[in-house]
């Protein structure tokens, strides 16, 4: 399989007037077309600002957004606003942001929204257009009566699936899921992973999905990427991730998941996560890690271990 | 215009120091229960007893009593504390309207913060909640819920706004100071997991029903509801293989609460509906020791 998305060293930091909020800082990863990434972390450690980094969703407070992102072979950090507007955003790579179903215009009917990706791009005449819309909604699992109600006719759940139609109406070969189903109940919850599961095998969808819910991220995940404080300090497939991660920090995190099926007492994290404005020195992680070392006030170097892992932290280095 | 029947004949007994869960999905009127057991809403049938006592019809002084020997941790602690009063303000409130004299006050707003672990107290004394994170405002939260030494506690998703990382600590918390002063909580949760290990027992609502109660490991190793049995199955803990399998899901989604179905309130969606269950509701039937299930598939013939 080949590579549909590279990120080599992506920066992006916000400017306030406390100093600069480093969200994402120096990020490397790739993925491979019709594989799943799921990013998990704690809140504030930069998930979302990846998936705006990605799309080039930038607020106006952006003080450096640097790197290199190639997207189906094209480097796309060389392209005009105007440019990436034309070729990636919507073509190759979409996005369900979170509370996505919240984020429908109320006065504008279910098949306006559907088609407008497609009439703004001039991909398709209006014709053609409804009728993909009609096929969409038909595929998400919504009758397609619903193609001429309004948003606050459905429930949750039905919106979220119009919101996952509208990603996928421009056929990207890459969609980002910003916690699709966070919002959602439980079953609901269940109905649109199984949804997801089956859109990614039926169109050989690449999914980056990010959420803090590690138990729901391995409903998808191939691979999983585990941020803190700005930074992957693991990532690998998620028979390591799920079961034996290796960064001290995947650790905590996954034995603070609540087990419904298992006898396991969770436990926590000690602490906070740090500032992003003044993040501690070296390793991020060090005053909250039962493992700290003199080395860890230098910045670990990111170690590759077997075959596909990478763990950013002192304790794999060689001596 | 109707009623929308919000909490619908439900009833259950909570144990003197027992942690009783409430679980069910947004909706199902766990948080109008919940609301009704501490009196911020007046039922309009039944009975509520609180040490024998009915309190679903007092007012008055009876009430201030009744307030006083309850308490409340709701789900989000910014919408739950005034923003321009301080740590102190907050939780020398309650001890100033139930009559606890100065001097006596100061000393226990700090050991309540020193009660849950927001040390050293002189820190936090005069913050004010935006300057707290979510976690130590929600520690804020039940400190508050706890000063006047209640008898009762009822915790409306306590922790579904904090980061998942914070929720077991502070649940922890929140057990170690419900042990310490033997007070009984009522958790109202979305979140069988965390029901499991916080809950001595478990009650599962749908609709307005309670369809299941039952000792909190006993109800999610052997649920005996299909809602139950259901709503367990589709709940994922970590695991590689969970990206190969599709989940079993219940069809549809939860009635209307204004004009739910007749009889059992699942009939429409069960995978087991049989004749019965579409013409009378089910009675609650005991199925093993301290184990009850509203269903008609645990009816003797």
């Amino acid at each position: 399989m080949d590579k549909i998305l590279e990120v080599e060293n992506l920066y992006l930091y916000f400017r306030t007037s406390r100093g600069d909020v480093k969200a994402v800082d120096g990020v490397s990863f790739s993925i491979l077309r019709g594989e799943t990434l799921a990013v998990i972390g704690e809140s504030g450690c930069g998930k979302t600002s990846l998936a705006r980094a990605l799309m080039r969703y930038l607020p106006r407070n952006v003080s450096l957004y640097r790197g290199e992102v190639i997207i189906d072979g094209i480097n796309v950090m060389k392209l005009s606003d105007r440019e990436f507007d034309e070729k990636i955003r919507w073509v190759k790579i979409s996005y369900v942001s979170q509370a996505a179903m919240n984020s429908l215009n109320p006065v504008i009917k279910v098949v306006d929204h559907l088609i407008e990706p497609l009439i703004l791009r001039g991909m398709a005449t209006k014709e053609v257009a409804v009728e993909k819309a009609r096929e969409m909604l038909k595929l998400v699992g919504i009758s397609e009566d619903f193609l001429y109600r309004y948003p606050f006719e459905l429930s949750g759940g039905m919106r979220q699936r119009v919101v996952i139609a509208l990603s996928l109406i421009t056929k990207p070969n890459i969609v980002i899921l910003d916690e699709p189903t966070s919002a959602l109940d439980v079953m609901t919850q269940a109905n649109i992973m199984n949804l997801l599961k089956k859109l990614k095998r039926e169109l050989k969808l690449t999914y980056i999905f990010i959420t803090h819910d590690i138990g729901t991220s391995s409903e998808l995940a191939d691979k999983v990427a585990v941020m803190y404080a700005g930074k992957i300090v693991e990532f690998g497939p998620s028979e390591q991730a799920y079961v034996d991660p290796l960064h001290p920090y995947s650790k905590a995190l996954l034995s603070s998941v609540p087990r419904l099926h298992e006898e396991r007492i969770p436990t926590f994290v000690p602490g906070t996560p740090p500032s992003l404005i003044n993040p501690p020195k070296g390793c991020r992680f060090r005053p909250r890690c039962p493992n700290a070392m003199p080395i860890c006030e230098k910045e670990p170097p990111l170690i590759k271990i077997g075959k596909e892992s990478y763990v950013q932290c002192w304790l794999y280095a060689e001596k | 215009m109707g009623y929308v029947k919000a909490v619908d004949g439900v009833s259950f007994v909570v144990k003197k120091g027992e942690i009783f869960g409430v679980v069910g999905e947004s909706g199902c009127g766990k948080t109008t229960l919940g609301k009704g057991i501490l009196r911020l809403l007046k039922p309009i049938g039944g009975y509520i007893y609180f040490e024998g006592k009915d309190i679903a019809h007092i007012k008055g002084k009876a009430l201030k009593w009744y307030r006083r020997v309850t308490g409340i941790v709701q789900q989000d602690p910014y919408g739950a504390m005034p923003p321009f009063m301080s740590v102190k303000t907050i939780l020398e409130e309650p001890l100033r309207i139930h009559g606890v004299p100065k001097e006596e006050r100061k000393e226990r707003v700090i050991k309540a913060l020193e009660e849950v672990k927001l040390t050293p107290p002189e820190d936090f004394l005069n913050k004010y909640p935006h300057m707290l994170s979510g976690g130590q405002l929600q520690r804020v939260a039940i400190a508050r819920a706890f000063i006047l030494k209640p008898k009762l506690v009822v915790a409306d998703e306590p922790v579904s706004m904090l980061d998942a990382s914070v929720r077991v600590e502070t649940l922890m918390l929140f057990k170690e100071l419900q042990k310490k002063h033997k007070v009984s909580v009522i958790y109202i949760t979305h979140d069988f997991s965390t029901a499991k290990y916080f809950s001595d027992r478990i009650s599962v609502m749908y609709a307005g029903h309670i369809v299941e109660i039952g000792p909190a490991r006993e109800v999610i190793n052997n649920p005996k509801h299909p809602y139950t049995t259901h709503l367990i199955k589709v709940i994922p803990d970590p695991n590689p293989e969970n990206r190969f399998t599709f989940k079993e899901t219940l069809p549809g989604e939860p009635p209307s609460l204004a004009n739910p179905p007749p009889g059992c309130r699942l009939s429409p969606r069960c995978p087991y509906v049989m004749d019965i269950c579409t013409k009378k509701e089910p009675p609650m039937i005991k199925t093993s020791r301290n184990h009850y299930v509203k269903c008609w598939l645990y009816a003797r013939q």
